[in-house]
């Protein structure tokens, strides 16, 4: 497989197949975290296509330092955001939003109430914290690749992540307690802590 | 750096050579240490259960419905030619930290 940085060198030279199979090879991961954002699917795709649009456009000004990737990352993380604020002031119509069916095996997995319950501590996270840790956790990302995205040291990146993980450790050793997930000990996570 | 820190690195792949080495002392002979680790692991693996992106999966891993994506997208850009090079500009960065030269310091973190 041809790596980015040289798909990237061919899209610059007004190669479109190149840019394509950079669409192709990234669309995945960007309408997961776009959908991660505005939690909209409609909004989510309208994310997608506008970031690659942009990337596109500004693409000459790539200079390769961070992979094309972070970058990615980064002009998404940004349209999601700005989708997010615009969506306040727009009247959704919800005869057009596509129903978003349950993943079953996260159905079985997880009681809808816990991930809910989750999901709200990870709002309530400062949004550095919560950003190095959505893009770690969920994306999978390098602490390079994320101090990338998030235009911060590496050793920054992985402190906001730590900080964000111990927090959520923090706050959710009752459920864990309360979902069983502590079955065969008793011990709050602040005993086996101290 | 603080115990459980010692553990997130571990657990994430990132602790060096000799930090490994002392935990790995702590998981075979201590209990608790075992028990710290674990709970991380089952706190990241609770954290990743939670992905909102999991109730696009099925979107996601229709090879049909991507192409379709895929289709409009390029659509979208073929329909508006790349500005000159000396027009482009480097995105609006808007998650910005202080540099600090360093590294990890309390004040870098919300």
């Amino acid at each position: 497989m041809e790596a980015d940085n040289l798909l990237v060198e061919r899209a610059k030279n007004g190669d479109m197949a190149a840019f394509s199979e950079l669409v192709l090879r990234h669309q995945k991961s960007l309408l997961r975290l776009a959908f991660r954002v505005v939690r909209d699917l409609q909004t989510a795709q309208d994310v997608v296509q506008e970031s690659f649009f942009k990337a596109h456009q500004k693409l000459q000004s790539f200079e390769g330092r961070s992979a094309f990737k972070s970058w990615l990352f980064q002009i998404t993380l940004n349209t999601a955001k700005n989708k997010l604020r615009a969506r306040t002031f727009e009247t959704i119509d919800t005869e057009k939003t596509p129903l978003v069916e349950a993943y079953d095996v996260e159905e079985i997995m997880m009681n809808a109430d816990l991930k809910e319950l989750i999901q709200d501590e990870i709002k309530k996270l400062p949004n550095k914290q919560r950003i190095a840790l959505n893009l770690r956790i969920f994306d999978d990302l390098s602490f390079a690749e994320i101090a990338d995205v998030m235009a911060c040291p590496y050793d920054t990146a992985k402190a906001n992540y730590r900080h964000a993980l111990m927090k959520l450790r923090h706050r959710l050793s009752d459920t864990l307690s309360i979902e069983g997930w502590h079955a065969k000990q008793n011990k709050t996570l602040a005993e086996v802590d101290a | 750096m603080t115990k459980l820190e010692e553990w997130i690195d571990y657990m994430e792949g990132e602790a060096d050579l000799k930090t490994m080495a002392k935990l790995g002392l702590l998981l075979e002979h201590s209990r608790r240490d075992r028990e710290i680790l674990q709970n991380l692991m089952r706190v990241r693996q609770m954290i990743e259960l939670s992905d909102p992106a999991l109730d696009i999966h099925e979107f996601v891993e229709d090879p049909s419905y991507m192409e379709r994506l895929h289709a409009r997208t390029m659509a979208r850009i073929k329909k508006n030619p790349r500005p000159l090079a000396t027009e482009d500009a480097k995105p609006a960065i808007e998650i910005i930290l202080e540099p600090d030269s360093a590294g990890e310091t309390p004040s870098n973190l919300e």
